[in-house]
């Protein structure tokens, strides 16, 4: 159960990436890197990791990618948008390469795995996994990070907001 | 049927980084680098929620990266697309190839 949702989410999630780097119109793009979020929350989901999850789907899907397709409508170049410069090529191999050389050491490194990903069934997952320590750690030990993040927050707001005003 | 360990992850990890990196380098349209930024940012938080949870220990600093991850993603594609409308309204393009004003 769990692996079918896997394989239709993973795959759905690929899809969604090949279209954003494929798609002619812009605004088919946009939507594949919407399809590409959702699918990553619903994968979230099979980890246990229910609140990101739940982060992902509002941040991602209810913000940036919402934000991304009024960029879309604003700037308005929809057919000749999507191109590709003379060198693409060169960018296929050096991807290709990346991913040949990220499969190759997950395959010949020894994950020491075993011990918890068979004996917990993900979906049944305990509560303690993702609901319980996730705020403890957050507030405690990174609790400096935490509040950075809320500055970077407000400085990108702001900042967005100067950048952006009509002048 | 086999069950999900933790490679089938990676290799998705792996393919959204994959894809994400073909479209930074090969596409001219800023806004499509900037949804590929994102595809890589997403393929990095499938590997780190992967390992947090087929860890031996019982440890969630991997959703800690992730959470940090997503706000600078976000903080990132608000400051990315304010600067791209600027740009947009000033010079008429969203062109990386055209937009050389540092050059």
């Amino acid at each position: 159960m769990v692996t079918l949702a896997f394989f239709f989410l993973a795959t759905a999630a690929m899809i969604g990436a090949l279209a954003v780097v494929t798609a002619r119109n812009l605004f088919y793009a946009a939507l594949g890197l919407l399809v590409s979020l959702a699918a990553v929350a619903g994968i979230y989901i099979t980890l246990d990791a229910d609140f990101l999850a739940l982060a992902q789907f509002l941040i991602y899907v209810g913000g940036i990618a919402v934000l991304i397709v009024f960029a879309v409508m604003m700037t308005a170049q929809i057919n000749r948008a999507s191109s590709s410069h003379r060198l693409w090529p060169l960018g296929l191999l050096t991807g290709a390469a990346t991913l040949a050389g990220l499969a190759y050491i997950m395959m010949t490194t020894e994950w020491r795995s075993e011990g918890r990903g068979e004996t917990i069934s993900p979906m049944v997952g305990d509560a303690s996994s993702a609901g319980i320590h996730l705020p403890d750690l957050l507030f405690s030990t990174y609790l400096l990070p935490f509040e950075l993040a809320g500055l970077l927050l407000l400085v990108a707001t702001i900042g967005a907001l100067v950048i952006a005003r009509e002048r | 049927m086999d069950t999900l360990a933790l490679e089938h992850y990676l290799l998705l990890s792996a393919g959204l980084f994959a894809v994400g990196l073909v479209g930074v380098l090969a596409k001219r349209n800023v806004i499509v680098i900037l949804m590929s930024i994102e595809l890589m940012l997403n393929g990095v938080n499938v590997a780190l929620v992967a390992f947090s949870r087929y860890s031996p220990v019982d440890e969630l600093e991997g959703h800690i990266f992730a959470i940090f991850i997503i706000t600078v993603a976000a903080a990132e594609v608000a400051i990315g697309l304010a600067i791209l409308l600027t740009i947009f309204a000033r010079r008429n393009t969203v062109d990386a190839a055209e937009i050389n004003l540092l050059k």
